[in-house]
């Protein structure tokens, strides 16, 4: 192919990507949660999760530039994990959103199963979630997630080793019309210890993928889990 | 049938002791580059003459350390013991139920369901342990030969008053129970959550 039907195509893609991100509501930031996890017996289990949005990038933005901190939200969840199975467990709970000018609430139901995979562990999540707040309509949504972990040294994670863990999740929501949102999420964690893990990764969501007007939403996740 | 029932939970309570008091297993292991592995570990492995890539772990459990070379040779997947010196410890490998004798797996099946009130097979591996020549002649034979000791470590699913957990059992070459291990899983709140 000829040189400068090459540059005419690498121009044509990028003159088309801009338009693209021209259409797309794109935001970024950072997305720390602390995630604390405690057995009660061997069949029951609580979870406590923090977790806050900050956005450090806005394209919608209507100030001058893009490029701006901004405090979001923080969620607080508190859920109630029931084994059923050995490798099974259905978990029910509540969040609650609070934003700078609003409080909202969300109920939760989860069932979460593992399973192995070659050398690595893989946990299903099926969920619903409703959210409630006092000037929206309630919205309904369902989605699926798929979790592996694979260990950077030998076969099973062990203290003190790193670890690759990889998020898809696709949620189905219904508020007024349906949406669909996918999420794609790669970490890189360590064990500290046996309670504690950290985790840095990127958590992409690509939102309102039926609408012409879609939402990409990329944040730096730092995960703690205790 | 209520008599029955009575015997049967008196079997049951009897050998659950057995069944719960299972000593817990730990092990953690690291992969290992092969010029660190000791010549006369890497020369039992040439001469099995696999044609897959052998991966190499130091594994640490609660008494010993030990060093193992995993690899799949004639459709089986093949996991062979060290000491740390590179001397034979043991060879094992994944068969399927119905490569056990008959006589010996219906006496392995009694024998779990004496103590567990539901279970299902994860995995089960043969292990040969014994000179070195008389397991090579006994693998590439697909038969252990007499001067060899067979044993059966099989990881099961089972159910004992109500709880479910996963075991290592190991059985004799005619059967009897050698030792029950309780695998410990894994906290996995940050593939859950």
């Amino acid at each position: 192919m000829n040189i400068s039907i090459k540059l005419s195509l690498v121009f044509m893609i990028l003159m088309n990507s801009k338009k693209i991100c021209a259409q797309t509501q794109i935001r970024a930031g950072f997305l720390p949660s602390i995630n604390y996890n405690q057995k009660i017996d061997k069949i029951w289990e609580v979870n406590f999760k923090f977790e806050s949005r900050h956005f450090l990038f806005d394209n919608t933005s209507e100030e001058g530039s893009d490029f701006k901190y901004t405090y979001s939200l923080s969620d607080v969840s508190a859920l109630v994990g029931r084994k059923v199975g050995l490798n099974s467990k259905v978990v029910l709970g509540i969040l609650i959103r609070i934003e700078p000018d609003a409080i909202i609430h969300r109920t939760i139901q989860q069932f979460i199963f593992q399973s192995k995979i070659a050398n690595f562990r893989v946990a299903h999540r099926i969920a619903t979630d409703q959210t409630f707040s006092s000037n929206e309509s309630t919205e309904f949504r369902l989605r699926y997630r798929l979790s592996a972990e694979i260990p950077l040294s030998g076969l099973k994670l062990d203290v003190k080793e790193f670890y690759f863990k990889f998020n898809t999740e696709a949620l189905n929501s219904i508020q007024d019309q349906y949406d669909l949102e996918l999420r794609i999420v790669p970490n890189i964690g360590y064990a500290i210890n046996e309670q504690h893990k950290i985790e840095l990764g990127l958590d992409n969501r690509f939102g309102s993928l039926l609408s012409t007007q879609k939402r990409f939403t990329s944040w730096i996740t730092i995960n703690w889990f205790i | 049938m209520k008599t029955r029932n009575i015997v049967l939970s008196l079997g049951v309570l009897i050998l659950f002791p057995l069944a719960s008091k299972a000593q817990q297993k730990y092990e953690k292991e690291y992969r290992l580059k092969s010029k660190m592995i000791p010549l006369s570990a890497k020369e039992f492995i040439n001469s099995i003459g696999s044609d897959f890539k052998i991966k190499w772990y130091k594994e640490i459990s609660l008494n010993d350390v030990t060093i193992e070379a995993k690899f799949k040779h004639d459709k089986k997947r093949f996991s062979v013991e060290f000491d740390t010196l590179g001397m034979l410890l043991d060879v094992e490998f994944i068969i399927k139920k119905r490569e056990i004798t008959p006589i010996i797996y219906e006496r392995i099946e009694q024998k779990l369901d004496s103590l567990y009130q539901k279970w299902k097979f994860r995995k089960i591996q043969m292990n040969y342990t014994g000179r070195g020549g008389d397991i090579i002649t006994s693998m590439s034979n697909n038969e252990p030969s007499n001067s060899i000791k067979v044993s059966y470590e099989i990881v099961l699913k089972g159910k004992a008053l109500g709880n479910t957990q996963l075991y290592e059992i190991t059985f004799s070459e005619q059967g009897e129970i050698q030792g029950i291990l309780q695998i410990v899983q894994d906290k996995a709140d940050h593939l859950e959550y």
